[in-house]
């Protein structure tokens, strides 16, 4: 729990400093944009031109890792309410089929047969979902296979004080897997170990499940392939339900 | 034909200028402040097609100016060069 308040303050520190960082960086950004598109408009010389349009093109590409470093630095906001989670988690599922199909991916689902209902923010927790699911599409350049999973189960809170029920979900793939000198970093902000990547998606879904009061891990084997288990705990008066069920 | 008239309102040299060419060279007319008191004084005394402003400035900051220049019935058109902020505050 320590280690947990621990690592909300550093990235709250963290993300403030990004903030402060962001809007300094954006406003001589619009200007250079300005100006060569003020170049592009009136420039002569095709030549010229060209590379007008270059730093344009350059200044966006900043401009949309200051976006994704806003995301993450931006205070939570989130409209709590009961929600069914497998509902949320089935229309992102829905949502990302196509792509991940198209990338010789075998795409498969196995669903609790019961409503897994919570306290959360619709948007957050698809925000969730997306990313973990992109992360697994992203592990897998050659192919393989990403099986998502939820079930319920029983076990003790965080404190440890009382028994508390959970949705459990699940993301199994095949892909390159985490080498064990990383997984500890794996949800620090602005770790990546992709050319491209700004590092903010898995601590982004770490900040949002801790939110939700629940836990998130990862296991990876040493030939490869990763599962990101989430928790949430579902609500009190689903438990009793539950119980009776089990 | 009549020349229309924008105010822009940015604390930041480059950016105004920036905003100036680009506005001019569409064929606006363009009346710079470079705060919050500035840009007040200059609405009161000119007739403007639309205001840009910045939102983060010293002094008066453009959240303040807008909510002033909301108060006249005869108000132009604002935008505020930060969206985000503008709507979750507003």
């Amino acid at each position: 729990m320590e280690e947990m308040n621990k690592r909300a303050e550093k990235l709250t520190a963290m993300g403030n400093l990004a903030a402060n960082i962001a809007h300094e960086i954006r406003n001589p950004l619009g200007s250079i944009e300005l100006f060569a598109s003020l170049i592009m408009k009136e420039g002569r010389d095709e030549k010229i031109r060209g590379r007008a349009s270059q730093i344009i093109r350059s200044v966006r590409n900043v401009d949309s890792t200051i976006s994704n470093l806003l995301l993450f630095a931006r205070e939570l906001n989130p409209v709590m309410k009961r929600v069914n989670l497998l509902s949320i988690l089935m229309e992102v599922v829905a949502f990302t089929r196509d792509i991940i199909e198209k990338e010789d991916i075998v795409y498969s689902v196995s669903y609790a047969d019961m409503d897994l209902d919570i306290e959360g923010d619709t948007e957050l927790l698809k925000q969730v979902f997306l990313n973990l699911i992109l992360n697994a599409y992203q592990a897998m350049p050659d192919g393989g296979h990403l099986h998502v999973e939820t079930k319920m189960s029983e076990r003790m809170d965080k404190e440890g004080k009382k028994h508390q029920s959970y949705a459990d979900v699940s993301f199994v793939d095949t892909g390159t897997g985490i080498p064990p000198e990383n997984i500890q970093r794996i949800f620090d902000p602005f770790f990546t170990t992709r050319e491209k990547g700004a590092g903010i998606g898995l601590a982004i879904v770490h900040s949002i499940v801790g939110f939700h009061g629940g836990t998130i891990d990862v296991k990876s084997g040493k030939t490869g392939g990763t599962v990101f288990h989430v928790a949430f705990p579902l609500i009190k008066e689903y438990d009793a339900e539950s119980n009776r069920n089990i | 034909m009549e020349t229309k008239s924008i105010l822009v309102i940015d604390d930041d040299p480059s950016m105004r200028m920036a905003l100036s060419e680009s506005l001019e060279s569409c064929g606006y007319e363009v009346v710079t402040a470079n705060n919050g008191e500035d840009a007040l004084n200059k609405f009161q005394e000119g007739l403007y097609e639309l205001v840009i402003t910045d939102v983060k400035m010293p002094k008066k900051g453009g959240m303040e100016v807008l909510r002033r220049i909301k108060k006249y019935p005869m108000r132009p058109p604002l935008l505020s060069l930060q969206v985000m902020e503008l709507s979750t505050r507003l």
